[in-house]
C-alpha cells in the first residue's frame, strides 16, 4: 500500500530549487496511518531492548542509576515521530527515494545538537543514482512560516548546512559507506558514489515540513529564493509541505498507536 | 595488520579509486608538493598557501581511499581466517587515506575539531604509521586544544575529556602522559555525580532517552580508554583484546541505537585503532620471553617512553623471524632510523638467555671508535638495570693489560656478557682464545663496510673466522640498502634454512619523506655582483619526491661573496647548509680538511654569535679550550652553532660536536664523508660539494651504497616530514643525474673484487707473487693463523680448502658463471703460500699474536736484530721508553719498515727525521704536553694547520699504528715473559695504553678507559691510586669505573687543573658525556 498523491496545493522555485506544497484529507491520512506509516513506526521485531545495553554499563564502572530511570520508563511513539514516517513515505513513493538509514530501530533523535540528517539515502534517475538527504520537521504551530523553520536546529539551517557544508555531507556518505558493506543495496551505493565522488554537489536534498494548517506558499516562499542563491546547478533542492487536515498531528500518535493494538495491516 | 607495497597497488584497482579517474595522478602530485611546501617552504620557494581547490581535491582522495579502507574494516574488527583479504585491503585503504587526509587543514570549531584530530589519528593507526602520526603532532601542536566552558553539557564534557586522554594515547609523550589517563576517567566518573541529572532531565523525554544513549556510548568509550592505556603501560590484563571489543561494540550498539551516525563511526575507527595498538606494543614480544626480556620492556616503556614497535621492527619480529631460535645467521636489510639497535637488543636478550648456564657471551662489532663509544652507552643505559654487563674494548688495535684481565674474568666485577669492540681489535681476540667463555652471538654493525676497500677483507676474514671457530655463535648483520642479502646470510648461516633476511623490500615504511636533488648559483642583477641558489629535484631509486621544475633557495647573495667567487662547490654547499638551518641541523660535507674548515668559516662569517649559547655549547667550547687551545677559531664557531668533524680531531671533541648535533644544538656541521660511519643519528638536510672521496692520493666516486648511507641521516623521523639532500651540480650535472639513479647493488665480497680485477689484468697466474703485496695482508694473516694451530703442513695443507669454504668469497668464486677457475687459482696460490710459511713458524706463531703478518714480523725481527743497541728487559719501562734514550726511536725505526704500520706512520715530518719526530711526539704526548704546544713545537703553519696536523699525527700515527707496533714490538723482543713478575709483565704491557691514551701512568690509563679527559687523568690517577684499599692487587677498569662514579663535584674542583677552562663540576659533565651518562 501506498501514500496517496495528495492535492497540488502550490508550486514554486526554478533549476535548482523548488518548493510544493501538498494537501491531505482525513480520509487519506487515515488509510496511511493505518498502513505503511505504522510499519516505519514500529520496528517489526518490537522495540529494542535495552536491558542487556543497560547491564553492560556495569562494567563501565560509571554509575547507571539515572540512565535505568530515564530509559526504563514507558515510552509513546511521538507525534513527530508520525510526521517523520510520512515524509519518508511520500519521498520513497513519490520522489523515487530509497531510505535505507535510519533503519527501523526506533530511538530517534529530533532537534538534538548533532548535525547530519533526518534520512540518508537514494535517488535513481534513469541508471544514475545519486545520494539524497532529507530533512523532516513536524509543527502544530499556526505561524506561516512556523518557528520550526528558524533557529540552530531549524529546517533553514539544516538545509543550508546540506548545501554548504561538505565535511557534513561526507560525513554522511561515509557513514551510509559503513552500512552499505553488506547491504542489499550495495550496489546502488557504488553509483551514487562514483557520482558523488567525481563532484560532491551532485547530491539531492529535501526539505519537508508537516503541518496542520490550511496550505500557503509564505512557509516556502522565502526559503526556496534564499536556497537557491549560491546554489550549483548540480545540486538539486526541494522543499515539501505537506499539510495534515487541521489540528490533527496531536493526534497522530494515538491513531498509529490504535492500528498497532489492532494489528498492522 | 602490516602493510606491504602490494596491496597498496592492488587497492589501486578499487572501485572507489577507479572512480577518481584522473584527479588521481593530480591529487598525488598535489599532495607531495604540499607535503614539501609544508616541511621546507620557508626555505625553498614553492608557492603560496594551499589554495581551497587542493583541499578539495586532496579531501576526495582521501574519502576514495577511505571507502577502501571501511569495506574491510569489519575484517579488521572481527579478524577471522577467512577474511585475510579484507584485513589487508582495510590497512592498504588506512594507508593511503591518512596519506592525504593529514594534509589537510584542521578545523576550529571544537566537535568538528575533535572528531577531524581522532579521525586522522585512527586511519594513521590503522594504516599502521604511527611514526608519522607522532610528527603530524608535532607539526601541528598549537591547534590541537580544545578547552572546556563553564556551561557545556555533561556529554560534550566527556568527549573533550576523552579527546585529551585519546591525544596522550596518540601521542605517547612520555610514560607520565599516559599513567594519568587513570585518574582523569576516575575523575570523570566523580564528575558524573554533578554533571550527569542536568544532561538527562533538560528537555523532551525523547531527548533524555537520546541522551542517556549517548551517554551509555560515552561510558563505555571510556572505560575502554583507560584499559588501553593501562595495557600500553603495563601489559595488562591479558585479555585486554577481548575487554576492548566488549566495550566498543557495547559503545557502537548504543549510538546507532540513538542514530548517533558521529559516535557511531568514531567508536569503529579508535576500536580499530585500538587493536593495533595492542598488536604493535612492546609488551607483545614480554609474552614469550624470559623474564630479562619482560624487565627490558617494562624499563623501556618506563624510562624511555618506547611503547610500541615500527613497522620495520614488527615486520622484523613477527613476520620475518628475527627471533626464531633455529636461525643462526640473520642479515637485517633496513634503513637508518628504522630501529635496527632495538632489534640487536631483543636477539641480545635472546642469546644471552640461551646460553645462560655456560656464560656464553655477545659480540657487538662496530666500524668505528666512535660508534663503539655510541652504541656502548646505549647498551649499558639499557641493561645495566637487567644486571647486564657491557664493556667497551678500545679502538687500539693491541689488547692492553687491562683488558687482557677482563677478558679473562679477572677482577671483582663479575665477567662481561657484551663486548662492543671494532672488528680489527675482536680479530685479535679471536685468534688468541682470550676468552674461554663460548661466544653466544655476533652482531656486526654497519655489515655492508664488508666490501669495502681497505678494510672489507679484514671484516669478511674475521666472520670466517668465527664461523670456524666458535661453533656455537650465531650472527646478527645489521646494514642498510643491500639487495640479495639472503647471499650474506646462507653463507654464515650452519644451513639453508637456518638463514633469515630480514628485509624492508615489500614494506612502503620510511622514517620521513626525502627530496634528493641538485643546486647550483644563478645570476641576480637585483644586487651588485649577486646569485641565488636553485634547487631542483631527481628521479632516484629508493622512493623519494620528486618535484617539478627548479626553486630558488634562500635570498638573493645568502653570503657576502660575490658571484665570481661562488663557483666553489664547497661555498655553495656551505651556502645551501645555512639556508637549510633554519629548519634544523644541516651536514655539510667536503672531501678535504682544508674545505671543512673554509666552508666552517664562510659560514661564520654570515651566521653572528647565537644570542642565547646553550650550555651544551658552552661545556664543549670549554672542554675545546682546556684540552686544545684556547683560541682555537673551532670554539668561535661553535658558538654561531657551526661544528666541524674531520680526521684532523680528537675523538673525544668528535665525540662532543657529534653529541651537540645530535642533541639539535647546532645549526651546521662541516664534516668530512667519514661523518657517514661516525654517526647515528639523523640530522635535517645533508649536502654534498662532490661525490668524489679521497682514497689515499686518488680520489673515487662514493659507491651508491654509502651514498644513500649518508643520505639516508636526512630527515629525523619525529619532527622533520621532508629529510633533504643536495649535490652541488658542478659542471657536469648529467652524471650526478645518472649516479642518484643507481641502485645500491648486492654486496660484493672484497676478495671477489681483488680475484676480478687479476683475471682482468691477466695475472691469475701470478697470484702466488701478487699475494705477498699489501692488500692480500689480512688474507696471509688469515692463513698464518690457521698454520699456528695446526703447527704441521700435511695438516695445513688438507684443511686449506675448508679454511677457503668458510669464507664468502670463495664460495661466491666456485660458483661463478664461468667455473671455478679462480676458485681454484685462489686455492693452489694459499697452498703455495703456507708451503712458505712451514720454513717459519715462530714467525706464523708471532703474527697471530701481534696482528701483524708474518712477513710483517720477519722485518720487524730484522729490524730488531740490527739495532746497535739490543734491547733488554728494563729498555721496556716508561721511565726508559718516554724518557731521554734512543731506544723509542729506534722502535718506530723497525715500524716503519712494517708495511702495515708504514702507511700510517710515513706522512709526519721530512725524510729521515720521521722516526726521532715520532719519538719526540710520542715523549711530549704521554708527558703531558697539551696539543697546542705539541702543533707550536713540531708542525708548521698557522694555529689551525699546526693543531690540525697535530691531532692528524696523534690520532692517525700515534694512537693507531705506534700502539700497535710498541705492542707487537715488544712481544717479539725476546724478552722472556715467563721470567718476569706480574707488574713487570703488566709494566711493559701497559706502555702502548699510555700512547694510546697520552699519560704515563697505570692509574692514569684507567681513569682514560673511563673517558675521563686527558688533562684530569693523571690527578685523578693519584688520587685513585691513593684511595685504593689494597695496594697489593692490580687495579682495574670497573673499579676504577666504581672510583668515579663515587666522586662528588668538590672532588672534581678540588683534583682538576688549576689553569683549566673547565670547572670541577664542568669536568664532571663532560666526563659524563664522553662516558655515555645523560647530563
Amino acid at each position: 500500500m501506498t501514500l496517496p498523491i495528495g492535492k497540488n496545493e502550490y508550486l514554486m522555485g526554478s533549476t535548482p530549487v523548488f518548493g510544493y506544497g501538498v494537501s491531505y484529507s482525513e480520509l487519506e491520512l487515515d488509510v496511511a496511518l493505518s498502513g505503511p506509516v505504522a510499519e516505519i513506526v514500529f520496528d517489526i521485531e518490537g522495540t529494542a531492548d535495552l536491558t542487556d545495553l543497560l547491564d553492560s554499563v556495569i562494567d563501565t564502572d560509571f554509575d547507571r542509576n539515572e540512565l535505568k530511570r530515564v530509559l526504563e520508563s514507558e515510552k509513546k511513539p511521538e507525534n513527530w515521530r508520525v510526521g517523520e514516517a510520512l515524509a519518508e513515505l511520500f519521498l520513497t513513493c513519490h520522489k523515487a527515494c530509497c531510505f535505507p538509514w535510519p533503519d527501523g530501530r526506533d530511538e530517534r533523535k529530533s532537534g538534538s545538537s548533532l548535525p547530519g540528517a533526518d534520512l540518508v539515502g537514494f535517488k535513481e534517475i534513469n541508471d544514475d543514482a545519486f545520494f539524497t538527504f532529507g530533512e523532516v520537521k513536524t509543527s502544530t504551530e499556526s505561524g506561516y512560516p512556523p518557528g520550526a523553520m528558524y533557529g540552530r536546529t531549524g529546517l533553514k539551517q539544516q538545509l543550508e548546512d546540506l548545501r554548504d557544508k561538505v565535511g557534513i555531507r561526507d560525513d554522511l556518505v561515509r557513514y551510509l559507506g559503513h552500512r552499505a558493506v553488506t547491504a542489499s543495496w550495495k550496489d546502488l551505493y557504488i553509483r551514487a558514489f562514483k557520482k558523488y565522488i567525481s563532484n560532491n554537489k551532485s547530491v539531492h536534498l529535501f526539505g519537508l515540513l508537516v503541518r496542520d494548517v490550511k496550505p500557503h506558499e509564505d512557509d516556502l516562499r522565502v526559503r526556496v529564493l534564499s536556497l537557491g542563491k549560491d546554489c550549483s546547478n548540480e545540486m538539486s533542492i526541494e522543499l515539501h509541505a505537506l499539510y495534515l487536515p487541521e489540528e490533527s498531528i496531536s493526534k497522530l500518535s494515538e491513531k498509529v498507536m490504535a492500528t498497532k493494538r489492532e494489528g498492522a495491516k | 595488520m602490516i602493510v606491504n607495497t602490494d596491496s597498496l597497488e592492488q587497492i589501486d584497482n578499487h572501485w572507489a579509486v577507479m572512480a577518481l579517474d584522473s584527479e588521481l595522478q593530480k591529487g598525488q602530485k598535489i599532495a607531495e608538493n604540499l607535503i614539501v611546501k609544508n616541511a621546507v617552504g620557508n626555505q625553498i620557494y614553492l608557492g603560496g598557501e594551499s589554495s581551497q581547490y587542493e583541499q578539495e581535491v586532496i579531501n576526495r582522495l582521501s574519502m576514495a581511499y577511505e571507502m577502501v579502507a571501511i569495506e574491510g574494516l569489519n575484517a579488521v574488527l572481527r579478524p577471522t581466517s577467512s577474511n585475510d583479504e579484507l584485513l589487508k585491503q582495510c590497512t592498504a585503504g588506512c594507508w593511503k587515506a591518512f596519506e592525504f587526509r593529514r594534509l589537510m587543514h584542521i578545523p576550529t570549531e571544537k566537535t568538528d575539531k575533535i572528531l577531524h584530530i581522532l579521525h586522522v589519528s585512527a586511519l594513521a593507526y590503522c594504516g599502521d604509521r604511527w611514526s608519522d602520526l607522532r610528527r603530524w603532532y608535532y607539526e601541528n601542536n598549537e591547534f590541537t586544544n580544545v578547552g572546556i566552558d563553564q556551561d557545556m553539557t555533561w556529554d560534550m564534557r566527556l568527549l573533550i575529556t576523552l579527546y585529551e586522554c585519546w591525544l596522550r594515547l596518540f601521542r605517547k609523550n612520555g610514560w607520565k602522559d599516559l599513567n594519568d589517563i587513570s585518574s582523569i576517567i576516575g575523575k570523570l566518573r566523580e564528575d558524573q555525580k554533578t554533571f550527569e541529572s542536568g544532561a538527562l532531565n533538560n528537555s523532551s523525554q525523547t531527548h533524555g532517552r537520546v541522551m542517556a544513549l549517548r551517554l551509555i556510548g560515552l561510558y563505555h568509550w571510556a572505560k575502554a580508554t583507560e584499559l588501553l592505556a593501562l595495557y600500553m603501560l603495563q601489559g595488562e590484563p591479558n585479555d585486554i583484546t577481548t575487554q576492548l571489543d566488549k566495550h566498543f561494540e557495547s559503545g557502537v550498539e548504543a549510538a546507532n541505537i540513538s542514530k548517533d551516525s558521529q559516535l557511531e563511526v568514531l567508536l569503529r575507527w579508535l576500536h580499530a585503532a585500538s587493536k593495533q595498538m595492542v598488536s604493535g606494543s612492546l609488551w607483545s614480544l614480554a609474552r614469550a620471553g624470559n623474564s630479562r626480556v619482560t624487565q627490558f620492556v617494562k624499563n623501556a616503556i618506563s624510562n624511555q617512553a618506547l611503547f610500541e614497535l615500527l613497522p620495520p621492527q614488527r615486520i622484523a619480529i613477527q613476520e620475518q623471524g628475527l627471533l626464531d631460535p633455529a636461525a643462526t645467521a640473520v642479515v637485517v636489510e633496513m634503513p637508518t632510523s628504522g630501529g635496527k639497535t632495538l632489534l640487536a637488543q631483543f636477539k641480545i636478550l635472546q642469546a644471552l638467555n640461551q646460553f645462560n648456564s655456560e656464560s656464553g657471551w655477545v659480540a657487538y662489532v662496530t666500524p668505528t671508535r666512535a660508534l663503539t663509544s655510541q652504541i656502548t652507552r646505549r647498551l649499558r643505559r639499557d641493561f645495566s638495570p637487567l644486571g647486564i654487563q657491557v664493556e667497551q674494548l678500545t679502538g687500539a688495535i693491541e689488547v692492553d693489560a687491562f683488558e687482557e684481565d677482563m677478558l679473562l674474568g679477572l677482577g671483582s666485577e663479575r665477567p662481561f656478557d657484551v663486548l662492543v669492540a671494532t672488528p680489527e681489535k675482536l680479530q685479535l681476540i679471536i685468534r688468541n682464545n682470550k676468552i674461554s667463555r663460548p661466544l653466544a652471538l655476533v652482531i656486526m654493525d654497519e655489515a655492508h663496510n664488508i666490501e669495502d676497500e681497505t678494510r672489507g677483507l679484514r671484516i669478511e676474514l674475521l666472520l670466517a673466522s668465527i664461523k670456524r671457530e666458535c661453533k656455537s655463535a650465531n650472527f646478527l648483520l645489521l646494514m642498510p640498502y643491500v639487495e640479495k642479502a639472503e647471499i650474506l646470510a646462507r653463507w654464515l648461516a650452519h644451513d639453508v634454512n637456518a638463514a633469515r633476511t630480514i628485509s624492508l623490500g615489500s614494506s612502503p615504511w620510511k622514517p620521513n619523506e626525502r627530496i634528493v636533488g641538485m643546486y647550483h648559483t644563478v645570476p641576480d642583477d637585483s644586487v651588485r655582483a649577486g646569485w641565488r641558489l636553485k634547487y631542483r629535484t631527481l628521479v632516484t631509486s629508493p622512493k623519494t619526491i620528486h618535484l617539478d621544475g627548479e626553486h630558488y633557495v634562500g635570498e638573493v647573495k645568502p653570503f657576502k661573496i660575490p658571484k665570481s667567487k661562488m663557483t666553489s662547490l664547497s661555498l655553495q654547499t656551505a651556502a645551501m647548509a645555512t639556508i637549510m638551518s633554519g629548519r634544523g641541523t644541516s651536514i655539510a660535507v667536503a672531501n678535504n680538511i682544508n674545505s671543512v674548515w673554509n666552508m666552517a668559516r664562510k659560514i661564520c662569517e654570515t651566521l653572528p654569535i647565537l644570542s642565547q649559547i646553550p650550555e651544551e655549547i658552552e661545556l664543549v667550547c670549554k672542554f675545546i679550550q682546556t684540552e686544545v687551545s684556547a683560541d682555537f677559531e673551532l670554539v668561535d664557531m661553535l658558538s654561531r652553532g657551526v661544528g666541524v668533524h674531520h680526521a684532523g680531531l680528537s675523538d673525544e671533541i668528535r665525540s662532543c660536536i657529534e653529541w651537540l648535533a645530535e642533541e639539535g644544538k647546532l645549526l651546521v656541521l662541516c664534516a668530512t664523508s667519514t661523518i657517514a660511519q661516525g654517526i647515528n643519528f639523523p640530522v635535517s638536510s645533508v649536502f654534498l660539494a662532490s661525490r668524489f672521496v679521497p682514497l689515499g692520493r686518488r680520489s673515487k666516486e662514493m659507491s651508491p651504497r654509502d651514498f644513500w648511507n649518508l643520505a639516508g641521516r636526512a630527515g629525523r623521523m619525529g619532527q622533520d616530514s621532508v629529510g633533504v639532500v643536495g649535490i652541488a651540480a658542478g659542471d657536469k650535472p648529467a652524471d650526478i643525474v645518472n649516479y642518484v639513479s643507481r641502485a645500491t647493488g648486492e654486496i660484493v665480497s672484497q676478495l671477489v673484487t681483488m680475484m676480478n680485477d687479476l683475471e682482468e689484468a691477466g695475472k691469475l697466474n701470478q697470484l702466488s707473487m701478487i699475494i705477498q703485496d699489501e692488500q692480500w695482508e689480512d688474507f696471509r694473516c688469515f692463513i698464518a693463523h690457521l698454520w699456528n694451530e695446526k703447527k704441521n703442513l700435511e695438516l695445513v695443507l688438507a684443511e686449506t680448502e675448508q679454511l677457503l669454504r668458510n669464507t664468502l668469497g670463495y664460495e661466491v668464486l666456485r660458483s661463478s658463471a664461468d667455473g671455478d677457475k679462480k676458485a681454484r687459482y685462489l686455492l693452489e696460490a694459499t697452498k703455495d703460500y703456507a708451503k712458505k710459511l712451514s720454513s717459519n713458524p715462530g714467525n706464523t706463531a708471532l703474527a697471530d699474536m701481534t696482528g701483524f703478518s708474518p712477513e710483517g714480523v720477519g722485518r720487524a725481527l730484522a729490524g730488531m736484530n740490527q739495532l746497535e743497541n739490543k734491547l733488554t728487559a728494563s729498555d721496556w719501562s716508561p721511565e726508559s721508553l718516554f724518557g731521554t734514550g734512543t731506544a723509542l726511536a729506534d722502535l718506530y725505526g723497525i715500524m716503519l719498515r712494517v708495511p702495515q704500520l708504514a702507511n700510517s706512520l710515513e706522512d709526519i715530518g721530512g725524510e729521515g727525521q720521521e722516526k726521532k719526530l715520532l719519538a719526540e711526539i710520542t715523549h711530549a704526548w704521554t708527558n703531558g704536553m697539551s696539543i697546542k704546544d705539541i702543533a707550536i713545537q713540531f708542525f708548521k703553519g698557522d694555529q689551525t694547520s699546526s693543531i690540525t696536523e697535530a691531532c692528524r699525527a696523534i690520532y692517525r700515527n700515534l694512537v693507531n699504528a705506534g700502539t700497535w707496533g710498541i705492542s707487537a714490538l715488544s712481544r717479539m723482543s725476546g724478552i722472556d715473559f715467563e721470567t718476569l713478575s706480574e707488574a713487570e709483565k703488566r709494566k711493559i704491557n701497559v706502555i702502548p695504553a699510555m700512547i694510546y691514551h697520552g699519560v704515563s701512568t697505570e692509574e692514569a690509563v684507567l681513569m682514560r678507559m673511563n673517558s675521563v679527559p686527558r688533562s684530569m687523568a693523571e690527578n685523578l690517577g693519584k688520587e685513585f691510586r691513593g684511595n685504593m684499599k689494597t695496594k697489593e692487587k692490580a687495579p682495574d677498569v670497573s673499579e676504577a669505573r666504581k672510583f668515579l662514579q663515587r666522586l662528588e663535584e668538590s672532588d672534581w674542583e678540588k683534583l682538576r687543573p688549576k689553569e683549566s677552562y673547565l670547572s670541577g663540576k664542568e669536568y664532571k659533565n663532560v666526563w659524563e658525556l664522553l662516558s655515555g651518562g645523560e647530563i
